[in-house]
């Protein structure tokens, strides 16, 4: 296959946009930095620059190129790197973070792996036909998400187009420093066919290219492509270190300079229209304004105006089941996914959530190999592509594994592609201890996963029907973290018995629960959350016998955003405020509530933080039980800072 | 009889901590080989069935739809028929959550331990707080706080004369509310003894306006705060005016803490402004501004009512010359203002004291003072020309330095906790 000349002249167009970056960049007229890829332009010709529209690309942080060859526009890219409000993202992600229909690039290396092995996997559950591409470089081969990654798409053999750009080095580092083995190797081990091919034979690299794209479009199964290529340009701007001969060497071999060498009369001819193109993109933009903050960020918290509050009832049916029945129900609809570590029955995950789930859609419950972190990416691909992903982590524990994907993926893909897009993936998974499971089994880190921007995070409880709870997650727009608790599982739903206590729930979407007392003013506010609530009603009683405090418990759902109005009002009265959660207590969510509460009061409230003690939770029972609040152990915090203290 | 085996709820699943039972098999007594499947329970999981170890006669521990925690004993087996003693030795398991139809909260007074306390070692009946929920040591010994009446106060007279039956024919009966008995009760606290009087003077006003006019104050046309600033700070001078009879004692309290008496159609209430004599007039007025919202929308809560040392009463508004006001419970004195004669510039000051804590000389010569400071801030307003030139003030009530208007006032210059040279009254240096 020979190159044709509207392939070159998309080579040429791409180098021509690439160079007024730099130009810009040194007159002053780009915000940040630019990654550009002169001298690998035929990459982006060969792969992004043959799919059909209804296929997919995933980019990096030298994604100019692969932007152009699939969307065909580069005046919205040059208007997003000049930072301008009608730049592609509104300016908000400029150079590495583009989304133009259904191409994506993000800066993370790595990360963007699993999520294009998502939206392949949304594709071939649609059964579409339609398949992606994912560039990555030869310096995110250093990256684990690639391997948890070639690992799942083999194994479901996704429809997805690895191409390694491999120009020698990461950044600044030489290939020969940080990569051990065989490129092409690795993606064989994981039995994924592969290609091998470089830009200096152009005719073979779009040969090649077209036929791996080909490769998977007939056999719907994923495929690995090495490309060769050289890096002209510095890795940014400025940072080159590299021997010049060597770039010089590299100068004469490549492709665009050796054709208008040869064809100067065709290189001239096809130059002009894309310089006068460009240049005027370029000067309509100069005077444009960048985004106005009011377009970019609202204030979106909605607070019930009318909060209608019932009491609550008990139903014969433990969490656990109810769970799996919202699942059964929810599942119906073909783009709802279940995913996650050992959930297909008849084991049906750790804690049974997925209980008989794979036997009735085996589609759409999917099984994983041990790798947190793509499972979470792929729950973002498929979200993206317009899925409703619920990933089970098996223990909230390994959620750290699934950071990357929560942070950098997750939270910012809906305000970095200004607006345009969303992804309403679920993650749900259990924390906390009085299981014995030991350090990296019983924890609650839930403090670690609240605040994090546009994720909202939910805890559920045995009080009110999860049920309600997943329904209302079923119909978010935007990431959501369901933290369960394991000692909750079993557990029936509704209010327990507690002397002279009702327990009354609100009709919001997360209602917030109340324990309070049936007639007395309470005179001390504890807020609490997740699975141990139950030690805190449990104190209730000694609390008040022992020590006079008639206790409103306010059980909140949702953790973040909080909405503070009943715990203000009730705070407003008690003024002491207590607040309970299972994890160690520094930074934490009891931290937030305080912040906040004192900060919305006008005199002095006396706060207290309870949680569990700042070490590893042991295994051994009496040492765990010491270790983690219990309502004993809340009791006594509670006499010991309010009680005492008065006495 | 003890049994020869019994059958325990096993750990089935990580997830339960309890199982539901489901079928009980047999009746008690019923003989049951080894092996029989005697129960069917609910785990998380799956039902499953329990077996017995041994051969005998099944007495059962549970009912069918009980929740039942893992490890507890379902039933036991026994070597013969199990009649008697069956109700005796059944373990009681009560379900974990029960299932009730109805949600309405049964009410059973719980006691603190301390209140439980009290209530024994003072012969306190408990019926009395029949239809409360909670009751705490404060909620006894404070009445305050308390929305119900104690069944025999030691304090309360009661009513000697009974209802007749021509009150019936001749006039509406109207019960009164719980408020007013709550009411009367405070008041009788101190009334009951008999041995209250009244000391009353009169205060020329004229030109105190025109100082508030110039000050900082918001309530233009209320002497209150002036009021309630140089009584709190007399009150450390005269503490016998700030303590309370009880006992055979005179407690006389630490802190000056002022209850302002307010009546704005929610209830006759008083108010307490918290360390009165540590406020500015600017402060005090702030404070009963903050109470009267407060008070009209209803938002009153305990701290505001309780700890109060001595109460003021200012009918100002409501057209009267003068009136007896009545000492509150665990006080020894109250202030009653009366409205402005307009003709004669003046008004009545009336305190009202109990004589078993003080005597007529120390409460006339507490409001003689009173009266002289009060006054003062209108002299201070005559020599007008006299202050503009001298442009000094007392830095806690504001006084002007004046020549010889009135001869009471002195002033001195002292240095304040920044080493500021300042000026200071003599009634506010006497007032702390």
């Amino acid at each position: 296959m020979a190159i044709n000349h509207r392939q070159i002249k998309e080579a040429l167009l791409i180098r021509y946009v690439e160079e007024s970056f730099l130009n810009l960049f040194s007159r002053g007229k780009l915000n940040g930095t630019v990654h550009t890829c002169v001298g690998e332009e035929l990459s982006a010709v060969a792969f992004a620059g043959q799919l059909k529209k209804q296929d997919f690309v995933f980019s990096n942080h030298r994604c100019h190129g692969h932007y152009i060859s699939f969307t065909k526009d580069c005046k919205g890219l040059i208007g997003e790197l000049m930072g301008k409000g009608k730049g592609i993202c509104g300016g908000i992600g400029s150079s590495q973070h583009l989304q133009n229909g259904n191409f994506y690039s993000n800066g993370i290396q790595g990360g963007i792996v699993p999520m294009a092995a998502g939206h392949a996997l949304a594709n071939k559950l649609r059964g579409n036909g339609n398949i992606g591409v994912v560039y990555i470089g030869d310096g995110t081969l250093g990256e684990g998400a690639l391997y948890e990654t070639m690992n799942i798409i083999s194994l479901w053999e996704l429809p997805l187009l690895i191409v390694c750009e491999n120009n020698g080095y990461a950044q600044s580092t030489e290939q020969k420093d940080n990569l051990a083995g065989n490129i092409v190797d690795r993606a064989k081990a994981f039995g994924i066919k592969t290609f091998d091919s470089d830009v200096w034979d152009e005719n073979k690299l779009l040969e090649n290219a077209s036929e791996s794209i080909e490769y998977i479009r007939k056999n719907q199964k994923p495929a690995f492509h090495l490309v060769n290529l050289y890096r002209l340009n510095a890795h940014s701007k400025g940072d080159d270190d590299r021997d010049v001969s060597e770039v010089n060497k590299y100068r004469e071999r490549d492709f665009i300079n050796k054709f208008s060498k040869n064809e100067p009369h065709l290189y001239n001819e096809y130059m002009e229209p894309i310089i006068k193109k460009v240049d005027n993109i370029i000067a309509d933009f100069d005077g444009q304004d960048e985004l106005d903050l009011k377009e970019y960020y609202s204030d979106n918290l909605v607070v019930s105006e009318e909060k209608t509050w019932t009491e609550l009832q008990n139903i014969k049916q433990r969490q656990v089941n109810l769970m799996n029945q919202f699942f059964d129900n929810a599942l119906k609809n073909k783009e709802v996914v279940f995913i996650g570590e050992d959930v297909k029955s008849p084991y049906g995950g750790a804690f049974k959530v997925a209980k008989n789930l794979s036997f009735n859609f085996p589609q759409q419950v999917l099984t994983t190999p041990i790798s947190e972190g793509a499972i979470t990416g792929i729950a973002n691909g498929l979200a993206l592509a317009g899925f409703k992903p619920f990933v089970e982590i098996m223990f909230g524990d390994f959620v750290t594994l699934a950071f990357d994907q929560i942070v950098n993926h997750a939270s910012k893909i809906h305000h970095m592609y200004n607006k345009k897009v969303s992804c309403p993936m679920v993650l749900r998974t259990p924390m906390g201890g009085g299981r014995g499971y030991g350090p990296t089994h019983s924890q609650s880190l839930e403090r670690f996963l609240l605040g994090i921007d546009n994720v909202k995070l939910l805890a559920i409880n045995t009080f009110i029907n999860p049920e309600i709870i997943f329904n209302n997650v079923l119909k978010e727009k935007h990431p959501t973290i369901i933290i369960e608790n394991k000692t909750d599982y079993g557990k029936y739903i509704g209010p327990p018995q507690i002397t002279n206590y009702k327990f009354i729930a609100n009709n919001e979407e997360y209602p917030t629960v109340k324990a309070l007392p049936v007639l007395s003013q309470p005179n001390l506010t504890i807020v609490t959350y997740g699975g141990v609530a139950h030690h805190v009603i449990n104190s209730i009683e000694k609390l008040f016998l022992e020590y006079e405090f008639k206790a409103e418990v306010i059980i909140l759902t949702k953790l973040h955003p909080i909405d503070y109005l009943d715990i203000v009002s009730s705070v407003e009265t008690t003024r002491k405020l207590v607040t309970v959660e299972e994890g160690s207590i520094d930074g934490g969510i009891g931290s937030e509530i305080i912040s906040n509460v004192v900060s919305k009061i006008p005199y002095y409230v006396s706060t207290l933080r309870i949680g569990s003690l700042p070490i590893p939770i042991p295994s051994a029972k009496s040492l765990e039980e010491q270790v983690l609040p219990t309502s004993n152990s809340i009791v006594n915090s509670i006499k010991r800072h309010f009680y005492e203290a008065n006495s | 009889m003890k049994p020869i085996a019994s059958i325990i709820v096993p750990q089935e699943s990580v997830n339960d901590e309890s199982v539901v039972v489901l079928e009980m098999n047999y009746n008690n007594n019923d003989f049951v080989e080894k092996d029989a499947e005697v129960i069917e329970i609910e785990t998380s999981k799956t039902t499953m069935s329990l077996q017995t170890s041994t051969t005998g006669y099944i007495i059962y521990n549970c009912s069918v739809g009980d929740e039942v925690e893992i490890g507890r004993c379902v039933a036991n087996i026994y070597n013969e028929k199990y009649i008697e003693q069956k109700s005796d030795s059944k373990e009681s398991i009560k379900p974990a959550t029960e299932v009730k139809p109805e949600s309405t909260v049964v009410v059973t007074t719980l006691f603190s331990i301390n209140a439980e306390k009290y209530i024994e070692e003072n012969k306190l009946s408990k019926e009395t707080f029949a239809g409360k929920d909670f009751v705490t040591l404060e909620d006894i010994i404070d009445p305050h706080e308390i929305e119900y009446t104690i069944e025999k106060p030691a304090t309360i007279s009661q009513p000697k004369t009974k209802k007749t039956k021509i009150i019936t024919e001749a006039v509406t009966e109207e019960k009164i509310p719980k408020q007013k008995k709550k009411e009367i009760q405070y008041l009788s606290s101190v009334q009951s003894a008999g041995l209250n009087s009244v000391v009353n003077t009169f205060v020329n006003c004229s030109g105190i306006f025109e100082f508030i006019k110039e000050s900082e104050l918001q309530l233009k046309k209320s002497l209150l705060p002036i009021i309630v600033y140089e009584t709190s700070r007399l009150l450390r001078k005269y503490p016998k005016l700030n303590s309370f009879f009880q006992d055979d004692s005179i407690f006389v309290y630490n802190d000056v803490n002022v209850g302002i008496a307010m009546d704005m159609d929610k209830g006759l209430k008083v108010l307490k402004i918290k360390d009165t004599d540590k406020l500015s007039i600017k402060g005090i007025e702030d404070e009963v501004l903050v109470l009267s919202n407060k008070y009209l929308e209803e938002k009153i809560d305990t701290t505001d009512l309780t700890g109060i040392s001595f109460t003021i009463t200012d009918l100002s508004d409501s057209d009267i010359s003068f009136f007896t006001p009545l000492i509150n419970m665990d006080n020894s004195g109250i202030l009653g203002v009366s409205s402005i004669d307009k003709q004669l510039n003046r008004f009545t000051l009336s305190l009202t004291f109990d004589h078993r804590v003080t005597e007529g000389k120390y409460a006339a010569v507490f409001l003689k003072e009173l009266k002289s400071r009060i006054e003062s801030y209108s002299n201070e307003i005559r020599k007008t020309e006299l202050e503009q030139k001298s442009e000094r003030e007392c830095f806690k009530c504001h006084r002007r330095v004046s020549k010889s208007m009135n001869e009471n006032i002195h002033f001195l210059k002292v240095i304040d906790q920044n080493s500021n040279e300042k000026i200071l009254c003599n009634y506010c240096l006497e007032g702390f």
